[in-house]
């Protein structure tokens, strides 16, 4: 794993305070994230690309690190992903991360997945948004669990002869990793990362989709469960 | 190239070039894209039309940094011409002149101005204003400058001793504020051509810009003259909000009191004029381009 970078995510500044004094090459909004932080629900799906936007913006300010933002399933169809597109990459966004799934985009094991005719539209408006050359399109594959692999194969194949800058796989296991970085390609491979996760010949990078975030929370469920008798809230307030 | 260096580098070959900027302040995209389409050659993101805009309240500093840098935001990305930002006191102490100043920058602005009015500030042309100390706005000025990424975007210092004491310490406070970084000079509501002859001649080689309020304290003077004089900037800030204002009141009375508004239909845009004007053939042939007929056809050659 040593020449596979992590994408620390984040949804709070907070939490990206703590992250910036490490060295990692960009940091990943994650949308779930900034949802839990805006909202109280650990879902991307709820938050608009406006509200999305306008907290990437304050977000942007607090590193001059790459971050990586979650532009969902483009908040709509093509026509609203060649906006939202436009919308985040000037609220500071470096690198986009376009979802497979259909819109709304909800956090979720087994997330319902666009036709492919959907989904290469609004590739398409993505890329043809993007206003600095430095910008990245990167393509979330999530379908695995509802497609399968044969599917996801095909579509990895198509997706990777676009102008992109990377090939996210979601939801995967050891040889679904193993089948897709035995194709032919030529964009990065990134997978999103779970904790332990070893190295992978041919993965080029590993997001993180909330690590911190769940560590973190479990931290303070600890803590409240624990609080000094004239503190402790009863356990029907912590459930 | 960002659309914001564009912009920033656009408005500064501006200022130094050999035309006066003709600015209008836009209460809203809307505004600022008809400004721009009108032969506007800036728009300037501003407290009067944004109070009166969003909050039907008067410019008494009630609209605050989160507004405003919203305001301009979306001004920002209506329209392909510079826009310049009123940051009023840049709300608050240092720390606060910094993120405004970076907050700004990042939406793409051309530039700001800072003033020297008293938080809540009121607008320049009303009565009782009161200033702070010159030192105030030399410290933001020079922390301004500090925390901005590029020399291209430009800040103006704004004071209004004017008003509270004289010409004279209007001067002064500005000529203060120069040595402290500002780029560009505006000093509000003086109250005669020959007050504008002075300011020009007490900084004959920097940027200045002058405020044509309809019925405020300057005379109205035309552009032309203010350009004869020395003026690089002319901003209108109020007349669209009073245009807007005056024709929606108009169609209100006609409406209630005819029971229609056909007798308005004259001084409006017709609906296919409008759709043609807001972009509505762009926005659809941008749909186009990804119809499922084009994505499948592709999808076939690639596979």
């Amino acid at each position: 794993m040593e020449n596979a970078p992590l994408y620390p995510a984040f949804g709070s500044g907070q939490t990206l305070a703590l992250l910036r004094d490490h060295a990692a090459q960009g940091y990943f909004m994650a949308g779930s994230l900034a949802a839990d932080t805006l909202l109280g629900v650990r879902d991307a799906g709820m938050l608009s690309c406006s509200e999305y936007a306008a907290h990437l913006r304050r977000m942007r300010l607090l590193t001059d690190k790459p971050i990586i933002a979650d532009l969902q399933s483009g908040f709509g169809n093509p026509m609203n992903t060649y906006f939202a597109t436009q919308e985040l990459e000037r609220s500071g966004a470096n690198r986009l991360i376009l979802s497979d799934q259909r819109y709304p985009a909800h956090t979720q094991d087994c997330p319902p997945i666009a036709t492919d005719v959907d989904f290469l539209g609004k590739l398409h408006a993505a890329l043809d948004a993007v206003d600095d050359e430095n910008t990245q399109i990167w393509a979330l594959l999530e379908g695995m669990p509802t497609q399968g692999l044969e599917t996801t194969m095909a579509k990895l194949a198509w997706v990777d002869q676009l102008p992109i800058g990377g090939i996210v796989i979601a939801h995967w296991d050891r040889e679904i990793l193993m089948a897709l970085t035995a194709m032919p390609h030529q964009h990065r491979l990134i997978a999103t990362w779970q904790p332990n996760v070893p190295a992978f010949p041919g993965i080029d990078g590993w997001l993180d989709t909330g690590y911190l975030a769940d560590t973190a929370g479990n931290w303070q469920r600890q803590l409240i469960t624990n609080l000094p008798a004239e503190l402790a809230l009863p356990k029907e307030v912590l459930k | 190239m960002s659309k914001a260096q564009r912009m920033r580098q656009a408005f500064q070959q501006m200022v130094l070039g050999p035309e006066i900027i003709k600015m209008f302040v836009a209460p809203d995209a809307l505004g600022a894209k008809i400004a721009q389409r009108n032969g506007a050659d800036a728009v300037f993101a501003a407290g009067y039309a944004t109070a009166a805009a969003d909050l039907a309240l008067p410019d008494r500093g009630i609209a605050d940094f989160g507004m405003m840098l919203e305001k301009c935001r979306q001004i920002v990305n209506a329209i392909d011409i510079p826009v310049f930002a009123d940051a009023d006191t840049g709300y608050g102490d240092l720390e606060n002149v910094t993120r405004t100043v970076a907050s700004y920058e990042q939406i793409g602005a051309a530039g700001i101005f800072l003033e020297d009015q008293t938080w809540p500030k009121r607008c320049g042309h009303m009565a009782n204003k009161a200033v702070e100390p010159t030192a105030v706005l030399e410290a933001k000025l020079r922390r301004a400058v500090a925390t901005r990424k590029h020399d291209d975007f430009l800040i103006m210092a704004r004071t209004d001793a004017r008003a509270v004491y004289d010409l004279d310490e209007a001067i002064a406070r500005s000529k203060r504020y120069q040595a402290a970084g500002a780029d560009l000079i505006f000093i509000e509501a003086p109250r005669s051509r020959a007050e504008l002859q002075q300011i020009r001649a007490a900084f004959p080689d920097t940027p200045l810009m002058a405020n044509m309020i309809e019925g405020g304290q300057t005379p109205l003077t035309a552009t032309a003259e203010l350009k004869q004089l020395g003026f690089r900037i002319v901003v209108y800030p109020t007349a669209m909000t009073y245009a807007t204002a005056y024709a929606e009141e108009h169609l209100v009375q006609t409406m209630i009191k005819s029971g229609t508004t056909a007798g308005f239909a004259d001084r409006m845009m017709t609906f296919d004029h409008f759709n043609h004007f807001i972009g509505l053939e762009d926005v659809n042939a941008r749909e186009a381009l990804y119809s499922p007929e084009k994505m499948r056809a592709e999808l076939a050659k690639r596979a």
